[in-house]
């Protein structure tokens, strides 16, 4: 692997100053958690930047993307059934977040698997089309819409059993 | 007011809430990891190309003419990847393996069909290997695995808990406590029939599990409790958290922290008399501990450092006075690390690499697999000594590593 150059390194660094804020929201929005978001980030930004001569004439955010979700999919494998190593503390107190729609909604987005759930967050929050989609997170556009709809029935099905549809 | 998924969702991920600000500059630690990534791809580059140079080698020598004077301009000029010298700061522990690379790790037996199996966080059981799968449903959704090491096929069995905290197999069964409830799942080991349910009279299970004889040592609300089929149960103190349990002779390694602290440190309990030895501490209290595999001389532990880490050896006898004494070098990679002990060597992996260590530290040989083979682990069982992966599990020699 050769080294980024002086030029390249100041190139990714812009970038990635330039996007670290969507990053870490999106972050934030496939683990549901601010630290592990800035860590996922971190990790993916510097994977990126070991390949920056490679990615940086294509689509560096897709690659940094692709790697963000490559981590959180990884990461829900190992320790999906172990005990983390921190508490993730919830934001308000329990009592309040079971009547709080973003509460019970974010908790049912954390229920799906880390694919479907960046579908989701791509498409619903980042407006992004199928094709975007599929070129950031390395799939096929027909997986896309497949995830996109299993994530969304899944999302739909326990939105309807705490009855916060009407 | 009539609402859909899709609008409630795109209101909700609209939140200025998620969006994420940090105390420091959160870039500065992206240059230390990148160096971390180039360092271990340099270091895997250089054990490719150790191998490449063999066979070259081998091959120059055969079609050289005996008259040669210098030999073969490839091996007396190798290529500059063939020479990569670890950087300084690499720790000894991560510099060149001392044995050669072996292409030929891996023995594929006639009767073993390469097979597909996503077995998480897999042990060995007698002749079987073990484990739980999470399934479609994601981390709520989980399954009792079991591969059968002489044919490489994975038998599974539905678990019918909404969430299993962990695994172990004692008794001629295969214990799995449903996390939050009293209630611990039983499976025959034979056929992984669902057997009725034990319920664990000192409160809710947290998760963590392990065998102890003819009992499992389950973590609960009441401190750790020893059941046994029977309804015989003993308590054992255990600290205000615990993370994990781990089976070893004459007792239970326990890591374990404050309750709303990390898992910061590690305690042998002898489950006879209740006693426990502090053993191990976390290197950052706020990552704490992850995870222990006891071997014949101590227990390897991993040390997270964010999304690094690294596992160090700690030698121990819980039979003995002797304070631990840990291992002056420790095995670097990301926090995807895992170990598993085969035939007296430890196996260290991060996904895309295996390694073996000896128990002062040092890698004694590795091998790249394949990307997507996630955790390895090498187990040897009562039919033989098998490398499991995430997506294949088959046949291995342990002579590899010396």
């Amino acid at each position: 692997m050769k080294d980024v150059d002086e030029q390249g390194r100041q190139v990714f660094e812009a970038f990635a100053r330039a996007r670290i804020g969507a990053l870490l929201r999106y972050g934030h929005l496939l683990t549901g958690d601010p630290h592990a978001a800035e860590d996922l980030v971190q990790s993916a930004l510097a994977k990126s930047l070991a390949a920056w001569r490679r990615i940086e004439r294509d689509d560096p955010e897709a690659y940094v993307r692709r790697c963000m979700v490559n981590e959180a999919i990884s990461h829900t494998r190992r320790r999906a059934w172990r005990e983390r190593a921190v508490d993730v503390l919830p934001e308000r107190p329990v009592e309040d977040a079971t009547n709080d729609d973003r509460a019970v909604v974010m908790r049912a987005l954390a229920e799906l698997p880390p694919r479907q759930r960046a579908v989701l967050v791509l498409r619903y929050y980042e407006d992004r089309s199928e094709e975007e989609i599929a070129s950031m997170l390395g799939i096929a556009r027909g997986t896309v819409k497949s995830q996109a709809s299993k994530g969304l029935a899944h999302l739909r099905s326990s939105l309807d059993r705490m009855e916060l549809l009407a | 007011m009539t609402r859909d998924a899709e609008e409630l969702l795109r209101s909700v991920l609209a939140d200025p809430a998620y969006d994420v600000t940090t105390d420091g500059d959160p870039l500065a630690p992206v240059w230390g990891k990148a160096r971390a990534i180039r360092r271990r791809r340099a270091l895997t580059a250089g054990g490719t190309a150790v191998v490449v140079l063999a066979g070259v080698a081998i091959a120059g020598v055969a079609i050289t003419r005996p008259d040669a004077k210098d030999g073969p301009a490839f091996i007396t000029q190798p290529s500059p990847t063939a020479s990569v010298a670890p950087p300084s700061e690499v720790p000894s522990s991560a510099a060149e393996p001392s044995q050669p690379v072996s292409s030929a790790a891996v023995l594929p037996a006639a009767t073993f069909h390469r097979t597909a199996v996503h077995i998480e966080e897999p042990f060995a059981y007698g002749s079987t290997v073990l484990g739980l799968e999470t399934g479609e449903g994601g981390p709520t959704s989980f399954r009792v695995v079991r591969l059968d090491t002489t044919t490489g096929q994975v038998t599974r069995s539905a678990v019918v808990a909404a969430s299993a905290g962990g695994i172990a197999a004692a008794d001629g069964m295969v214990w799995v406590t449903s996390k939050g409830t009293d209630h611990l799942l039983r499976f025959d080991l034979a056929d992984l029939s669902q057997l009725p349910d034990l319920v664990d009279p000192h409160g809710k299970l947290s998760g963590p599990i392990a065998a102890v004889g003819n009992a499992v040592a389950a973590a609960d609300s009441g401190g750790i409790s020893i059941l046994r089929d029977s309804g015989t149960q003993t308590a054992l103190p255990a600290p205000g958290r615990v993370c994990q349990l781990v089976t070893a002779v004459g007792g239970l390694y326990v890591v374990g922290g404050p309750q709303g602290s990390a898992c910061i440190q590690a305690t042998f309990v002898h489950t006879a008399s209740g006693t426990g030895t502090d053993v191990a501490d976390a290197s950052d209290a706020s990552l704490g501990l992850a995870g222990l595999v006891p071997d014949a001389t101590g227990f390897w532990v991993e040390q997270p450092t964010g999304t690094m880490g690294y596992y160090e050896h700690v030698a121990y006898d819980p039979s003995s006075s002797q304070p631990p004494v840990v291992a002056p070098d420790h095995i670097s990679g990301s926090n995807s690390m895992s170990v598993s002990i085969a035939d007296g060597h430890a196996w260290i992996s991060d996904p895309g690499l295996l390694q073996c260590a000896g128990s002062d530290g040092t890698v004694l040989w590795h091998k790249d697999l394949s990307a997507d083979a996630g955790p390895a682990h090498v187990f040897s069982t009562s039919s033989g000594t098998v490398l499991v992966t995430n997506t294949y599990a088959e046949p291995f020699d342990t002579s590899v590593c010396g």
